[in-house]
């Protein structure tokens, strides 16, 4: 039987997919949420989860935010009682590891929301790393233990 | 003799228990007066607040008035700071219920001072901190007016460079100073903050300052 337009389709293609699905396994992302803030604040912050169960250190590389203009990676820093934050343009995670963004150490920077976020709601995010995964994550909007409701709207 | 030698050692042995009870008396009582033992927090001279000028989110002047007579919990960061300041702020916010429920007969009131007088206007920094509790004070001012407060306590606080979109950092001191109603400058607590280690600190410092034995 003579190979068709199909069955050199499928021999290009199945192969990628297979691939595509294998690098997905090896990254996870999890527990991704964004502290709801002051309606007078501009930039935000987001919390997460990076799993590498590969044996390779992995970097992301960059995010893209549905609600946001743009999403920087920073780092809070606290030296000698002086509170700073620190730019990191890329973020390795390395080989079977899990890399955890949380308050107080790395973050994502979130710039200008074109929303209001309140607790509840959920924003997409689209992670991009070296190894050409994209791995698309939905975060949830909560408050920080002990943050009121007693704001204005 | 023999008795002798027996008696003045039962004399001696006497007089030496007697004294050894009187010092474990003394040692007892004076241990019982002792003041709770503050961890490292406390200054023991404490600085006397100098005048200073800074506004509220109404643009009406805060000064040294409006820091006699309570105990002042005082935070410097700025609204654009996306994580250290939310989180403060939310510790602040946990340590406050504590304290009102907590039933002192002392005021106290929770202050967050804005860093960054460009961007930070009295109004913003007002929405900002009552966003946390309507109860808070924010307060700001002109540079000039902030620094009337920050020098004197010895807070830094450092602009960096704009991006390319005119986005900026701000970076800033990361404690909490605690101001007793006498207007003195009496601790500096440091981060990373939990409102029950906040809590139970300030109890020691106010037991400790007063002469008291805490609750």
């Amino acid at each position: 039987m003579r190979p068709g337009i199909t069955h050199i389709v499928l021999l290009l293609v199945l192969p990628c997919l297979a691939v595509a699905s294998d690098t997905g396994k090896i990254l996870e992302i999890s527990g991704l949420w964004i502290n709801e803030a002051p309606p007078v604040a501009k930039i935000h912050a987001a919390y997460l989860n990076i799993r590498n169960t590969s044996d390779e250190d992995i970097t992301l590389e960059r995010i893209e935010s549905a609600d946001y203009e743009r999403v920087e990676i920073h780092e809070s820093i606290v030296n000698k009682g002086r509170a700073s934050m620190k730019a990191h343009d890329v973020l390795e995670v390395k080989a079977n590891s899990t890399l955890k963004l949380q308050p107080g150490g790395f973050h994502l920077m979130l710039f200008t929301p074109s929303r209001r976020m309140l607790a509840g709601d959920s924003s997409s995010f689209t992670f991009y790393f070296d190894n050409h995964t994209q791995l698309v994550s939905s975060a949830r909007v909560k408050k920080l233990a002990g943050t009121h409701s007693s704001h204005k709207h | 003799m023999k008795n002798n030698l027996i008696r003045t050692s039962i004399i001696m042995l006497a007089l030496i228990a007697f004294g050894a009870g009187v010092g474990v008396f003394t040692a007892r009582q004076q241990a019982a007066q002792q003041p709770p033992q503050i961890q490292g927090f406390l200054w023991p001279e404490p600085k006397e607040l100098q005048a200073f000028s800074v506004v509220d989110h109404a643009n009406q002047e805060f000064n040294l008035d409006n820091i006699r007579g309570k105990w002042s919990f005082l935070f410097f960061g700025y609204t654009n700071c996306p994580d250290i300041c939310p989180i403060t702020l939310a510790v602040y916010s946990q340590l406050y219920d504590k304290l009102q429920a907590s039933k002192t007969d002392e005021a106290v009131q929770m202050v967050f001072v804005s860093v960054d007088p460009d961007r930070d206007k009295p109004e913003q920094i007002g929405d900002y901190v009552s966003y946390f509790n309507k109860d808070f004070i924010g307060l700001g001012g002109s540079a000039e007016q902030i620094e009337t407060l920050t020098r004197q306590i010895g807070i830094a606080f450092f602009r960096e460079a704009a991006a390319d979109d005119g986005s900026y950092l701000v970076d800033h001191s990361a404690a909490i100073f605690l101001v007793n109603p006498d207007a003195q400058l009496v601790a500096i607590l440091s981060a990373p903050h939990k409102a029950e280690v906040l809590y139970d600190r300030f109890l020691k410092i106010q037991s400790f300052l007063s002469g008291r034995n805490p609750a």
